[in-house]
């Protein structure tokens, strides 16, 4: 299956290595509106797949399945739409948009093709030991589910700074729409939707967007803290932690270790403390940068191959997609307002 | 080609400014080794004190792919070339500059072959002083360009480290199964290579069982990793896969770990045959 990359910045880069390592994928085509950032991508492979200036010309010359799109977020919905119109299956990068109006767009275009591959690029959900966080609260190994506590940080902004990510109007908003999304979207698939906001945005070096939050998120049983922030030193690399506690236990998981605490055996674990590596969850085949977040993008493609192959949705869809837009809406309007959501606006 | 590769090497990934106090205790207690390094201001800052540099020999892993991530996100890919310079002494500028002439072509082509080959000279510029005698290519160079197939650059780069540095060239990776099966059809010789082994297959990608046919077949030095504290069965299960050396990296490295990683971790006293199961690590995990 003949598969395109649209936009090709660093994360369209990593997106070709992975498709030309996924089984069943072909990179067939590159496209950028930069002619000269279609070459230097091309000079890194050894046989360069084709380059193109749009999307349309690749079409005429190249039969594609599917396109991941990989452009800055404020061209997601122009770029996604062609590529429905087209008859493309589509991976966009996160976020699925830079606005809620953009992202609700994609879903009702997403409506009209039904039959289309429609995934987003949330890649925390493709984490093996993310995914195992999932199937511990599944199993309801902590028991009642009371209250969480999860940050995510990075060393990225100290001083204002250029480009379309500060800017508002292309990115969204800053740390929380560019970053804390990922931690967001687990948050979702682990716990429901959420029921109500309560959230405060600062800037401290940025003019037009946030550098940290402290958001306050209920769901249907419980609630939690989400702090965050791109102006904290000490990490180079993105870094989440969540921790959960349950009635019958207590689960930490960060970038490097799941740790868990048990009263009683529960899930295939002995009562007691398990520390287990991130490693021992890793089910990805190739890895481009095992500190950045590799196992998950080549799962991620991994799936949307898959799921282009056997006509199935795929893992993380557009609609959980719009139901993280939609919480990051919540978190940019609540300025330390509560701010009740409804279910059906996040199903 | 250097002799005996040291039996552990100090890693150095981990260390950030809150343990650089703590590093530099550690080289003095330690008295004398080998590090492993990416050429991190903050080594560079613990290696300058005292006759440290001297006693202790360096091995470098370049490029410094996360902080040229860092700095080509905040200035693009040439601002961040250009802070790197600026970071040099004027003799490697004027090497760097002939080299830039040479290939101009390239570098305004935005070439990735030739962008690597000055970006490599770049950053051996910081390592003339220590003088390598072992340079591994970062494995996100090196599994990039085994993603994208590009068998030329990686052998052009190996050469480069060869010739134009005087040091043995190594290919860190985290796909071993992949890579080497690769080199192979390239007519790649490699004389090492850094990866994770593990009896619980721990970072062996694909597959622990594709990674140990490779090794198999595999004449080159085997340099292996570790995420997880180093145990009996880690180091017999390096044993089984003659491993020449392995690097112990944590933030804040203690004599007694030192100690116990070169007399368990290496296994010239103890050599088995490669292909025979280690003991399995009893794990405290019931799934997963």
């Amino acid at each position: 299956m003949n598969f395109a990359i649209i936009g090709l910045g660093k994360i369209g880069i990593m997106h070709a290595a992975m498709v030309r390592n996924v089984p069943g994928a072909r990179l067939a085509a590159l496209v950028d509106r930069v002619p000269q950032l279609g070459a230097h991508v091309q000079s890194m492979m050894g046989t360069p797949a084709p380059f193109f200036t749009s999307i349309a010309e690749a079409l005429r010359h190249v039969p594609l399945r599917g396109a991941f799109v990989c452009t800055p977020q404020f061209a997601h919905r122009a770029v996604a739409e062609e590529c429905l119109e087209a008859g493309l299956d589509v991976f966009v990068e996160k976020p699925l948009a830079h606005c809620l109006e953009d992202a609700e767009a994609l879903l009702a275009a997403r409506r009209q093709c039904p039959q289309a591959v429609a995934s987003v690029g949330f890649m925390k959900a493709h984490e093996g030991h993310y995914e195992e966080v999932g199937r511990l609260l599944q199993a309801k190994a902590l028991g009642d589910v009371q209250r969480f506590e999860a940050s995510c940080y990075l060393s990225q902004v100290f001083a204002p700074k250029k480009g379309w990510i500060y800017d508002r109007s292309r990115s969204g908003g800053g740390m929380v729409i560019n970053s804390t999304c990922h931690l967001l979207h687990s948050l979702l698939r682990w716990f429901g939707p959420v029921r109500a906001v309560t959230a405060m945005c600062h800037s401290i070096h940025s003019a037009e967007v946030e550098d940290m939050a402290a958001i306050e998120l209920e769901f249907a049983n419980l609630s939690g803290r989400v702090a965050t922030s791109w102006s904290e030193p000490g990490y180079n690399v993105e870094t989440s932690t969540v921790r959960i506690d349950g009635s019958t236990g207590t689960l930490e998981v960060n970038d490097r270790a799941l740790r868990l605490e048990l009263q009683q055996p529960a899930a295939g674990y002995e009562a007691g403390v398990h520390v287990l590596p991130r490693a021992a969850f890793d089910r990805a085949a190739f890895n481009l940068s095992p500190g950045y977040g590799g196992e998950g993008y080549y799962r991620e493609d991994e799936d949307f191959v898959s799921a282009c192959r056997e006509r199935r949705p795929s893992r993380v869809d557009w609609d959980e997609g719009l139901a993280v837009q939609r919480l990051i809406d919540a978190i940019y309007r609540s300025q330390g307002q509560r701010i009740e959501l409804t279910e059906e606006s996040q199903s | 080609m250097i002799g005996d590769f040291p039996r552990c090497v100090l890693g150095t990934t981990r260390i950030d400014s809150t343990n650089q106090a703590s590093l530099g205790s550690f080289l003095d207690a330690a008295g004398q080794g080998t590090l492993l390094t990416d050429g991190g201001s903050l080594v560079w800052e613990a290696l300058r004190i005292g006759d440290r540099l001297r006693r202790w020999q360096v091995w470098a892993m370049v490029p410094n792919v996360a902080g040229y991530v860092r700095e080509a996100t905040d200035f693009g890919m040439f601002g961040a070339g250009w802070r790197r310079l600026r970071r040099m002494n004027p003799l490697s500028c004027g090497r760097l500059f002939l080299q830039g002439l040479l290939n101009v072509r390239g570098v305004l082509r935005r070439d990735f072959p030739t962008l690597l080959r000055l970006l490599l000279e770049l950053e051996m510029a910081n390592f003339r002083r220590a003088r390598p005698p072992v340079v591994f290519l970062h494995p996100q160079i090196t599994d990039l360009l085994l993603a994208m197939d590009h068998g030329q650059a990686l052998q052009q780069t190996l050469t480069q480290i060869r010739k134009g540095f005087g040091a043995e060239p190594g290919l860190a990776t985290n796909n071993l199964g992949t890579l080497l099966p690769r080199l192979y059809a390239w007519g790649i010789d490699v004389p090492c290579v850094l990866t994770s082994l593990h009896p619980q297959s721990y970072g062996m990608r694909p597959s622990r069982q594709a990674c140990e046919d490779c090794l198999r077949h595999f004449e080159g030095r085997i340099v292996a990793t570790l995420e997880t504290p180093l145990n009996a069965s880690v180091a017999a299960y390096w044993r089984s896969q003659e491993v020449s050396s392995s690097v112990y990296d944590v933030a804040e490295p203690n004599l007694t770990q030192w100690h116990d990683w070169q007399t368990g971790s290496c296994p010239k006293e103890a050599q088995q045959s490669r292909g025979k199961s280690a003991e399995q690590e009893v794990l405290t995990m019931g799934a997963g």
